[in-house]
């Protein structure tokens, strides 16, 4: 017979709750990030704690709650209460009342998490100790997921992030933390060009009094062009013509070019009672007006500021231990160098293609491995489950 | 090489067409196997030639995408059907499937083309599919308890109806960890760090943890069925919000995973 059952179980998890949030009113300060090697440590400590209770259990049998199907689900609860506040209200860096605002960094929150693992890695060890074909699954989803869970909460103050702001033609050797600390890497990047492929810009239309968007449907009123799309508006008729990602104005129309400032344009014929008009729109320009058209006395048709499809920088490498290569940089796709996994952020806004200089992220997170060796222990649970489901034996 | 798309799909249309008319009516299993692998198979044969035609993997344009959800969504839902024999997944998914078919072939402008450079990911079609799934199944869930409550109140409930229902909460559960976990080494890749505590991702988890504690709790509890059938039906509730409610909240406004525009 188990000791306590789920009244209990409620019970002490919401005692642990009231306790961390005791915790934070005294001492008034958010739970301490640990980093290498407290974390570590700590992670030892949590698994050898559960097997203690584990070992416990089988000389008293109040110890055998701590693997009880109540306790696992009051482990759940303390670790989802937290998340359940993180969810609904909005977090902010704050100098009190961590608990609603800043939960991750919060006691109630890391309580719950130790809460939660202690319970978990009981379970585990429980099962482990009866090794047969039908505890393979339960080991996989349960090791995987406390293995995930501790790596990344104990880990995450081991993670080290910095931001590279190169320029063209220039080289890099240090990475700046939090925006302000410098610190110097073991290699430089040259950034030889940066470069960005853009979609072609919306088309808007604008109530001229207000300045805004006007709205259909509760949707803005933009559109994707394309060569020959047809399109109207209360009596008018638009087809577009010519679309041209890259042109500057001469005269009263726009011609293909390269340069510097070159800008996205439209021509637009627009027909209304018989009568066909030629017009050219054109996106925001560093360097050109922007060409709007003018509907009719309340709406104004204009192109948008493109989006940008992909960007990336072509950088070369100059590592210390000597070895020089070029590469490239792009989002979704970041690259490795020298223990440093690095991501293609963000360039200058306001330069949009024309932008010179490329932001880059450096992240460095040694527990990363651990983490993933949790996850795939968890993908291959989970076939295991989604393949065997529920047998009868088991309720 | 798109030009003998027609071809391809109006057989995988077809033949799926008949797999769901088949598996309505109960004699013709065979039918359905048949005429659901025939359209997969149609299917896969157009993806093999278009990749080897682009020499690439056919994964970067809208239209692209859609293929693999077809394909993907095709095969995941006659594999939970054989297992399973749960026929309203096949016909679910084989309808899926058709409707992402028949997008690419009627090509309408339904929503923007433009796809932010982060979620130009190979990880796009595996997150979105084992989510469709989960959803459809953990949805399917709701509804059986919804039958369970009836069912209680007829007094006729078997005890096997409510197996099968914990069955197809284990199938869902599972496929909601495939997503979360595509999710989590999507943002690697993307953004840096595997989880950010974006709300989706708050709510994605909390979905995720209603559904393991009803799991819990059905190993071990004194809740009568009636109990056991609200709480799938509130779990429901809280994949709701997370699918579509957090654009309303107030904590989601910046968030990645916000559709509207």
């Amino acid at each position: 017979m188990l000791p306590w059952k789920y009244p209990e179980s409620f019970l002490i998890a919401f005692a642990l709750f009231l306790a961390s949030l005791g915790i934070e009113f005294i001492t008034g300060t958010t739970a301490p990030k640990i980093s290498w090697p407290a974390n570590f440590v700590s992670i030892a400590l949590l698994a050898n704690l559960s097997l203690l209770l584990y070992l416990l259990s089988k000389k008293r049998a109040v110890f055998k709650w701590f693997y009880s199907v109540p306790a696992s689900i009051a482990g759940i609860t303390s670790f989802v209460v937290p998340s359940l506040l993180l969810a609904l209200i909005p977090q902010k860096p704050s100098d009190s009342l961590f608990f609603l605002y800043d939960v991750t960094s919060s006691w109630t929150y890391t309580i719950g998490v130790v809460f939660f693992l202690i319970i978990l890695g009981t379970v585990t060890i429980k099962r482990i100790t009866k090794l047969s074909k039908r505890n393979v699954g339960f080991f996989l989803n349960h090791f995987g997921l406390w293995l995930c869970i501790a790596s990344a909460h104990l880990g995450a103050g081991d993670i080290q992030k910095l931001n590279m702001y190169l320029e063209e033609g220039k080289t890099t050797w240090y990475g700046i933390e939090n925006g302000n600390r410098t610190e110097e890497l073991n290699f430089a990047i040259k950034l030889r060009d940066f470069s960005i492929e853009e979609y072609p810009a919306k088309i808007a239309f604008v109530e001229s009094s207000t300045g805004e968007i006007i709205n259909q449907n509760n949707k803005p009123l933009m559109i994707d062009p394309h060569e020959g799309l047809q399109f109207n508006y209360k009596d008018f008729d638009f087809k577009i013509d010519k679309l041209l990602m890259s042109s500057a104005p001469v005269m009263n129309r726009f011609e293909p070019v390269l340069g510097m400032g070159a800008t996205q344009s439209l021509k637009i014929l627009k027909s209304y009672n018989e009568k066909v008009d030629t017009i050219w729109i054109s996106s925001p320009s560093i360097l050109y007006r922007q060409e709007m058209h003018q509907i009719d006395s309340s709406t104004i048709m204009l192109m948008t500021k493109p989006e940008a499809k992909r960007f990336l920088s072509e950088i070369t490498v100059y590592e210390k231990a000597g070895a020089v290569y070029d590469t490239i940089n792009e989002v979704n796709k970041p690259i490795k160098i020298a223990g440093w996994k690095i991501y293609q952020t963000s360039y200058d806004e306001t330069m949009g293609r024309w932008s010179t200089k490329s932001i880059l992220e450096l992240v460095k997170d040694p527990w990363l491995p651990s983490v993933y060796w949790g996850f795939f222990l968890l993908i291959a649970g989970t076939f295991y489950l989604i393949w065997t489901g529920k047998r009868k034996e088991d309720m | 090489m798109w030009y003998n798309f027609e071809i391809f799909a109006i057989i995988s249309l077809v033949t799926w067409i008949l797999a769901i008319g088949a598996s309505l009516s109960d004699k013709t299993g065979k039918i359905a196997n048949l005429t659901a692998i025939l359209g997969t198979l149609s299917l896969a044969v157009f993806i093999i030639l278009l990749w080897a035609n682009l020499q690439r993997p056919p994964l970067r344009t809208l239209g692209e995408t859609r293929l693999w959800y077809s394909f993907f969504l095709a095969i995941s839902g006659y594999v939970i059907f054989k297992r399973w024999k749960i026929k309203l997944m096949l016909i679910y998914s084989l309808g899926m499937a058709i409707l992402f078919l028949l997008l690419n072939y009627l090509n309408p402008d339904i929503h923007s083309k433009t796809l932010m450079p982060a979620l130009q990911s190979i990880w796009f079609v595996p997150h979105v599919i084992v989510y469709m799934i989960a959803y459809a199944l953990l949805g399917l869930s709701a509804l059986f308890g919804l039958q369970g409550l009836y069912a209680i109140r007829k007094g006729n409930l078997k005890e096997d109806f409510v197996l099968k229902t914990d069955n197809i909460v284990y199938i869902g559960f599972g496929f909601l960890t495939l997503g979360l976990i595509f999710g989590a080494l999507w943002a690697k890749e993307a953004w840096g760090h595997y989880w950010t505590w974006d709300p989706k991702e708050t709510w994605a988890f909390l979905t995720w943890a209603v559904y393991l504690i009803y799991i819990h709790f059905r190993i071990k509890s004194n809740l009568s069925h009636k109990s056991v059938f609200l709480i799938l039906m509130l779990a429901f509730v809280v994949l709701l919000i997370c699918w579509f409610g957090i654009n309303y909240l107030p904590a989601a406004q910046n968030s990645v995973h916000v559709y509207s525009s």
